[in-house]
């Protein structure tokens, strides 16, 4: 008997107006809740996309602004770089350019030892000891850039005039392998200058 | 036994469940109005992202449309760009110790002595390292006075006498300076 009253009473106007509207209320967050998780997704993907278009607008910048100057060469000036920057390294390139460089600078080279703590992934460091007259040794010290065929570096001249039958020259050889992050890696911002290409066409002559 | 019905006790329990009904009921138009403007917030912000983001799709699109029309010189930049930075970087790092050693040369070209320097050597922070030879201890002197010099001296940020030593068979004096070398053009 008791049941039967509560629930009369459960379902006079009153109760079930109130039980509505809350039933309303928690519809209506609940939707607010999913309006807001769908716009969150909206702007996490709007933020996703905007870095997408700055690479992209960065790709399209470097291809506008550089398409006058270098499109019809840019094959050309890459091969050159290759051959400057490998982008593997062998034995055998390292021997040729070492020929290479005894051929055109007329120098000896006696030996050579690869200097661990110098070499890194992409730097291979060797200790020459050369002998030759000091014309011979005077111009390997001048020109020896790019006569091995490739791109050398010195980061410390020793040069001693009385001992010119084992003089100490350490030379760095490169290579690197083509950049796999085309896009993040090309700003756009970068332009190539007419001094760019007449200093690669300078390099050209040399090799 | 006559039961007796507790009157008092069912209209205090009446005017709770009122009191309660007043408090739900709003509580329930806060939460609508509330849920009202925020639906109205909420609405506008969507049409602005999904605008937003409609406008942003159309960008990449245009973008990947002309990088697509120029994807064979896209891949070409980018590898020159990325080897030509790579060739710049290396050859910052040269010491380029020729030029400097020619510089050196040159200095001391004019008081005649070119033949003198015995050895040579500079990194790629300009640091140096030099060493002349004199027959005489006049000369030496003579040597030390002329890289005192301020002609000379500004070719150098710092330049210091690091020993003045007598070779013990041969009456030969050696100097020899180090210093830093300012950086060409």
């Amino acid at each position: 008997m008791e049941i039967a009253d509560k629930l009369k009473l459960l379902i006079s106007k009153k109760y079930i107006s109130v039980v509505l509207f809350v039933l309303l209320d928690i519809v209506f967050i609940l939707f607010l809740a999913y309006l807001g998780y769908k716009m969150y997704g909206i702007y996490t993907e709007t933020q996703a996309l905007n870095v997408e278009i700055d690479q992209l607008k960065s790709s399209s910048l470097l291809i506008k602004n550089n398409k006058d100057l270098l499109e019809g060469n840019i094959g050309e000036y890459n091969i050159l770089l290759d051959r400057m920057i490998p982008d593997s390294e062998t034995y055998f390139q390292v021997i040729s350019a070492l020929e290479q460089l005894e051929d055109r600078m007329g120098v000896s080279i006696e030996s050579y030892s690869i200097n661990l703590s110098e070499t890194t992934e992409e730097k291979m460091s060797l200790t020459l000891t050369i002998s030759g007259t000091k014309e011979s040794i005077e111009s390997l010290f001048e020109y020896y850039r790019y006569s091995g065929g490739r791109l050398i570096t010195n980061e410390e001249l020793e040069y001693s005039r009385k001992d010119l039958e084992s003089t100490i020259f350490i030379i760095n050889v490169f290579h690197a392998a083509a950049d796999t992050t085309l896009s993040s890696d090309g700003s756009g911002s970068n332009i190539i200058s007419t001094e760019d290409i007449e200093f690669i066409k300078s390099i050209e002559e040399k090799l | 036994m006559k039961r007796r019905i507790n009157l008092f006790s069912q209209r205090i329990d009446n005017q709770t469940a009122k009191r309660y009904l007043r408090y739900g009921k709003r509580v329930t138009y806060g939460v609508l109005l509330f849920g009202v403007v925020t639906l109205m917030v909420f609405f506008g912000t969507y049409v602005f992202l999904n605008k937003n983001l409609a406008d942003l799709k159309t960008k990449k699109n245009t973008y990947n449309r002309y990088i697509l029309a120029n994807q064979s010189f896209n891949q070409e930049i980018q590898h020159f760009i990325h080897k030509f930075s790579l060739l710049k970087t290396y050859i910052s790092t040269d010491a380029e110790g020729y030029r400097y050693y020619q510089s050196l040369l040159s200095i001391v070209e004019p008081v005649g002595l070119t033949d003198n320097i015995e050895s040579f050597s500079i990194e790629n922070t300009h640091e140096v390292n030099f060493s002349l030879s004199a027959s005489t201890y006049e000369e030496g002197i003579q040597t030390l006075a002329f890289f005192e010099r301020p002609e000379v001296l500004k070719h150098f940020d710092s330049l210091t006498l690091e020993s003045f030593d007598i070779s013990q068979n041969i009456a030969e004096y050696s100097l020899n300076f180090n210093g830093v070398m300012k950086p060409l053009k």
